[in-house]
């Protein structure tokens, strides 16, 4: 991994990228993802694979999903009571719920009616009406194994690592199939699985899609990365701090390094609302925040150039 | 054991670098205004500020003098000429002398741009050098991403379809009703 600062200005030219071996694009959970397989893969397991991911995805999208109308947690927005989630449930509420304790609340699945009355609702209206602050986890939740139990009916969001935790799904959907060497991007949260030489990942402006400020070295591992900017609305955005009941404004963008999508995806949402010491305690990632001022704030270990 | 004099290296170094960058715009400014009819981003590279143990004490002050040079000679236009500035600032450590380089970018007088690269030969000075570059404050600057090659990019999490479709829905119908 080279250091975060490169001590002399690079003056050779950047090679090009390697390029897949195979690749596919599809639509799921609401955005744009690509796989690029980089060892050779017979067809006919490739097709067979791409079947596997579809059905998983719709799967994961009929049980998270608050955008649907037949979802597992519409259901249990529209009445309280107890709902047996899938298996693949305890790695990701397990997460959630030490994400909610560490933050003091402010990373909390609560927040999806919060979110939709702001106007980040299932028809996307980008309509803000009253919004009101999420109940307490005690509360309302119970967990028990794969059971969860409501007090009263609440609209559970998943935004924050539910992407990051369905790129793993995948990715040992993958590992199960034989293939090894892969890149999974869902639109910026992406895994890397042992690639011979890292990609190239270019970290977007937030000022300027257009640009990037620095190059992100991924082999094996992921990385994403968390925005105000494309998600915005009138005052809104998707990270709203269910304290305040405001966006977040102090952090412009967070990007973060970690074994697991699902920890990247999480802990690049928690920065916007906790200083990463505090999560450092509890997790093993690299991380970059571009504040409010457009300065930087890195760790050492961050795998990247940075341009400054 | 080592704990003390590394966090006094430490502060040394800050204190130092934060003197440099100062330092840099000052120079870089005084050298423009007796080249005030050059154009273009000049690189002006400073002399190597001589500075030893006494730095920590300098680095208040200069920052008010930048500003006192400054106000006299305000017009509506910048104060400094826009461009790179480079300096190479050198402190004395236990192992020696060490130099830091230091770059500023101005524009419009706003320092849009900076950046320090390790000069120490000493491993352990190489470290905290290293530290300090990882920790102080760096601007963010933006590349047009035709112009490096990349893979893949990453940027906000949600870049949804349906969110991006009512984005553009809403500009359309602002268009019509404007």
């Amino acid at each position: 991994m080279p250091s975060p600062k490169s001590e002399t200005k690079p003056s050779r030219t950047p090679k090009k990228p390697a390029q897949p071996q195979a690749e596919w694009t599809f639509s799921a959970i609401g955005t744009e993802w690509w796989i690029g397989v980089y060892e050779s893969v017979d067809p006919a397991v490739l097709a067979l694979l791409q079947q596997k991911v579809n059905q998983r995805i719709e799967l994961f999208d009929k049980t998270y999903s608050r955008f649907r109308g037949d979802s597992l947690v519409t259901q249990l927005a529209q009445s309280a009571g107890s709902y047996t989630f899938p298996t693949d449930c305890k790695p990701l509420f397990r997460f959630y719920e030490q994400l909610y304790e560490i933050t003091d609340g402010l990373v909390t699945p609560l927040i999806g009616q919060t979110l939709a009355n702001a106007g980040y609702d299932a028809t996307y209206s980008l309509q803000s009406g009253h919004i009101s602050a999420p109940p307490k986890w005690k509360d309302v939740l119970n967990l028990y194994n794969q059971t969860l139990t409501a007090t009263q009916p609440v609209l559970l969001d998943f935004g924050a690592a539910g992407k990051g935790y369905l790129v793993d799904i995948l990715s040992e959907l993958l590992h199960a199939a034989g293939v090894v060497r892969f890149c999974i991007d869902a639109s910026g949260d992406l895994y890397c699985s042992q690639l011979a030489e890292p990609l190239r990942i270019g970290l977007e402006n937030p000022q300027n899609v257009a640009q990037a400020i620095g190059i992100v070295s991924v082999q094996n591992g992921a990385l994403c990365g968390s925005a105000g900017n494309r998600g915005a609305w009138g005052k809104y955005h998707h990270i709203l701090n269910p304290h305040t009941l405001e966006p977040v404004q102090d952090i412009q963008a967070v990007w973060v390094s970690a074994e697991t999508t699902m920890l990247a995806d999480g802990l690049a949402t928690a920065l916007f609302f906790v200083p990463p010491e505090q999560l450092q305690k509890h997790f093993r990632f690299a991380h970059c925040i571009v504040q409010a001022d457009n300065t930087m704030q890195y760790s050492a270990d961050f795998p990247a150039e940075l341009f400054t | 054991m080592d704990q003390q004099p590394a966090s006094k290296k430490r502060e040394l170094v800050a204190a130092l670098a934060v003197l440099i960058v100062i330092v840099a715009i000052v120079a870089g400014a005084s050298t423009s205004a007796h080249k005030q009819s050059a154009d273009m981003a000049a690189v002006v590279s400073t002399p190597v500020t001589k500075t030893g143990t006494d730095t920590s004490n300098t680095t208040n002050t200069t920052g008010t003098d930048t500003s006192g040079t400054s106000g006299s000679t305000i017009t509506a236009t910048s104060t400094y000429k826009d461009g790179n500035y480079t300096t190479v600032g050198s402190y004395d450590s236990p192992d020696g002398t060490e130099l830091l380089t230091v770059q500023i970018t101005l524009q419009n007088d706003v320092v849009t741009a900076t950046a320090a690269q390790v000069g120490a030969h000493d491993p352990e000075g190489r470290e905290y050098q290293n530290q300090f570059i990882a920790s102080y404050k760096q601007l963010v600057v933006g590349k047009n991403i035709d112009s490096i090659q990349l893979s893949r990019v990453s940027g906000s999490s949600l870049t949804s379809l349906g969110f991006n479709n009512a984005l553009a829905k809403i500009r359309n119908q602002a268009k019509q009703n404007a």
